[in-house]
């Protein structure tokens, strides 16, 4: 794994700012133009921002990419319960938000100009940034204490207008010992196992319904989407991969990072599921198994195939408002 | 490392998450709510490494991350070697009977095979005793305890404790003990050669230091997983083994997400991670219905006394489970074939007697513990797995062993 790491960490972190040189091999994201990952020997960043006819040359500045999480009106927040949910029209407790995000670009008309992360301990690498919004309070039992609702980055150019950015960890990064990584992975508690990788997004919330004993509360409804149907152990010989990748696309018009913000809705995350009940005999909510009946729901709204584990479409949960 | 009162927690604020300094946003917040805020250097501080004295070089197996050392109790070879020489040394109790090793025994991956632990005056402690291996890492120390962070702190529990019960029993008897390792002639050159700095180095402030160094590098990863997971062996694991380990991975049975990670514990720190506290009611009870665990051993609730941290408890390493028995906070659970019928009952039932409840209904119960069907087979392969996490160079390591002439 050593060997691993080092070969493939290196080269990616280095080459973060063309376009697809990290990007996943499986993805079906429209190549934007100029595709830098044809051409390996373009210069970092040129290729997505041509000079404008006049003026002096765009500068490679800061950015700050603002998320806030919701249930319907009302704020995520550990502690909080909300009405209305999903097809029952649940009443139900916050119990877990957090995702990471990678391969971020800012969009200019057809444009796509890569974000270039900064390194941020506990919550970004050049690769990879965790936007967090439990504080394990309340029913957020596996969670961590802090919070992350920012990523920080630079970028070349002003005036953009939309954004594009894949849920998850990369898959070069996936299969990884969590343990020696750099930070957010060791202690972003998202791990599945070796093989399995990380839990690209979860999303929790736990119905107050009662069991038919009329004490013990249902089960929470998990929404776990990771990786799957995944096989190769390195430590047997084998090389670890999944067939199912599971990475959502986000892509947002009307996105000025200077006066938007980007928000995440989980009510709409259960319209089409009933977080009451679930099918006896599979894991409470969704963890991604393709066998598991409360998953396909979840799935079109992460938006990703269920059969393919390929993006298909922005994940309706996402939209664009006001700072 | 500094200490910080939130809320009236102590926070190690020179951990993990706050690593990065300045540029961290989010305040260390606490998890639990608790009275009396202090704010405490528990330790004094031992400053930095003294003139005469040598940084001890952790040599970590493969894939294991680097542990926190307080900055005021950095680790040297000459308090490892004092700490294990006061590690064994009945001389450190009341009575003179009882040794820290005397509930920690080496051969058992440093627990004592018993149920419960008893002291130097034949107290019964109303929990089992813990493995030692690898608990440089424990994120919080004992069974339940959100605020114990450091070995240092620790280390005084048992050896001046009187509540819950009278372990080593040094409380009051300071001198006598003190004069006890006086007259030990190894101690007069074991505690300058760890203190060079120090004129009168023979205090209970180092021997707390010197405990603490010491069990810090017991480190257990040399096992037959680690030889196929870190050492590129394929064939140190059996196709069982193997088996077993897919299972415990996978989403039905659950384990790692509260065994997971190189120690096979969710409760774990190290440099660059931060400490989170995390408890967890594996549904072991379920007393009256309504979720009570036994009087006295309630887990995290008896620090807290929030209603839903009945039952709570620290997921303990599996690494030497198999030598570890009895198991739970309690010793209630005799094999791991036991544990395995727990986890598949989604908590356990017990049918008569005054603790009589069933524990998959507990409604303080994690979301984790699901009940699964698992057949014989899958079974043993789950317990061939966690038997291949025993590590015999640990237990049998001379440098971890007692070093006074027997
Ligand atoms: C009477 C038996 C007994 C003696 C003597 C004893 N311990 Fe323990 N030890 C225990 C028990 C029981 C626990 C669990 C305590 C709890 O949860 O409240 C424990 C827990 C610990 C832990 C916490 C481990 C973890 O993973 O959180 C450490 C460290 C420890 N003991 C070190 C020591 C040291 C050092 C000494 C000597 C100074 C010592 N013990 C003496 C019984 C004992
Ligand atoms: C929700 C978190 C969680 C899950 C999931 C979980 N455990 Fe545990 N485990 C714990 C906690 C907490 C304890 C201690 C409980 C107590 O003492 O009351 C424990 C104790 C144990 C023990 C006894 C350890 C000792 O030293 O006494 C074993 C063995 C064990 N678990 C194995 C497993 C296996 C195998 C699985 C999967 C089938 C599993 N656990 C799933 C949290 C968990």
């Amino acid at each position: 794994m050593k060997v691993r790491s080092a070969f493939l960490l290196v080269p990616c972190a280095a080459l973060i700012t063309f376009a697809y040189a990290c990007s996943d091999s499986a993805s079906n994201n429209p190549p934007p133009a100029g595709d830098a990952g044809s051409k390996a020997d373009a210069a970092p960043g040129v290729d997505a921002a041509p000079l404008p006819d006049s003026g002096p040359p765009p500068t490679v500045g800061p950015v700050e990419l603002k998320f806030e999480a919701r249930v319907g009106a009302e704020p995520f927040a550990c502690g909080k319960t909300y009405a209305g949910i999903g097809t029952s029209s649940a009443t139900a407790a916050a119990g877990d938000l957090r995702f990471f995000i990678h391969d971020v670009k800012l969009l200019r008309g057809t444009e796509e100009v890569p974000v270039t992360l900064d390194t941020r301990a506990p919550w970004q690498s050049a690769r990879l940034a965790l936007l967090d919004f439990e504080d394990k309070t309340g029913e957020c039992e596996f969670g961590t204490s802090g919070t992350n609702d920012i990523v920080k980055g630079s970028v070349l150019g002003t005036g953009f207008d939309g954004i594009t950015f894949k849920i998850g960890v990369p898959e070069d990064l996936n299969h990884l010992n969590k343990d020696l990584q750099p930070a957010p992975l060791p202690g972003s508690g998202l791990n599945w196992d070796w093989t399995n990788g990380y839990i690209h997004i979860a999303v929790q919330l736990n119905s107050m319904k009662l069991e038919s004993d009329g004490v013990a509360r249902v089960p929470p409804f998990y929404s776990h989407v990771g990786s799957t149907q995944c096989s190769g152990d390195p430590a047997d010989g084998g090389t670890p991969g999944c067939a199912l990748k599971n990475r959502p696309t986000v892509r947002l018009s009307g996105f000025d990072p200077t006066k938007s913000k980007i928000v995440l809705d989980a009510k709409k995350l259960y319209e089409g599921s009933n977080i009451d009940v679930n099918t006896p005999d599979t894991i409470p909510g969704c963890m991604s198994s393709p066998s598991d009946p409360e998953c396909p729901p979840i799935f079109t709204r992460f938006g990703l195939d269920f059969a393919t584990g390929l993006p298909k479409g922005s994940p309706v949960i996402f939209s664009v408002e006001p700072r | 490392m500094k200490w910080v009162a939130v809320g009236g927690l102590v926070v190690a604020a020179g951990l993990g998450a706050c690593s990065d300094g300045p540029s961290v946003d989010v305040p260390p917040r606490p998890s639990v709510d608790a009275s009396d805020a202090t704010v405490v250097d528990p330790d004094g501080g031992d400053g930095g490494i003294a003139d005469g004295a040598t940084p001890y070089p952790f040599s970590l197996p493969k894939g294991f991350p680097t542990p926190s050392v307080p900055a005021n109790n950095p680790l040297t070879k000459e308090k490892v070697a004092l700490g294990r020489h006061l590690f064994y040394d009945k001389r450190l109790s009341g009575n003179g009977t009882l040794s820290c090793a005397g509930c920690h025994e080496q051969a058992r991956a440093f627990t004592d095979g018993r149920p419960f632990g008893i002291g130097s005056t034949g107290q019964v402690h109303r929990r089992n005793s813990q493995t030692l291996a690898n608990v440089a890492y424990a994120a919080t120390m004992t069974w339940a305890n959100p605020v114990l962070t450091t070995l240092e702190e620790q280390a005084r529990v048992p050896m001046f404790g009187i509540d819950p019960i009278v372990e080593l029993g040094i409380r009051g008897k300071e001198d006598e003990v003190l004069a006890a390792l006086r007259a030990e002639e190894k101690y007069s050159t074991l505690f300058p050669a760890a203190f060079p700095a120090q004129a009168d180095p023979l205090t209970l402030d180092n021997v707390v230091r010197a405990l603490a160094s010491f069990q810090r590098t017991l480190i257990s990863g040399r096992s037959a997983f680690d030889r196929y997971r870190y050492d590129g062996d394929a064939n140190a694991l059996t196709a069982e083994q193997k088996r077993g380990m897919e299972l415990f991975g996978s989403e039905t049975l659950e384990c790692f997400h509260c065994h997971g990670g190189f120690n096979f514990t969710d409760a774990v720190a190290f440099e660059g991670v931060p400490v989170e506290r995390r408890f967890h009611n594996t549904g072991l009870y379920n007393i009256g219905g309504a979720g009570a665990f036994p009087p006295g051993n309630q887990g995290l609730i008896d620090f807290t006394g929030v209603a839903s941290d009945m039952g709570k408890f620290k997921a303990p390493t599996l690494r030497n489970i198999e030598k570890t028995a009895p198991y739970m906070h309690d010793g209630s659970i005799a094999t791991l074939d036991e544990v395995l019928d727990h986890y598949a009952a989604g908590g356990r039932t017990i049918t008569s007697g005054p603790y009589a409840g069933v524990g998959k209904s507990n409604p303080f119960k994690s979301g984790f513990i699901v009940s699964f069907t698992i057949s014989p087979e899958d079974k043993a392969a789950v317990i061939a797995f966690l038997r291949s996490l025993t590590d015999e160079a640990f237990l049998t390591d001379p440098s971890l062993s007692n070093p006074w002439p027997q």
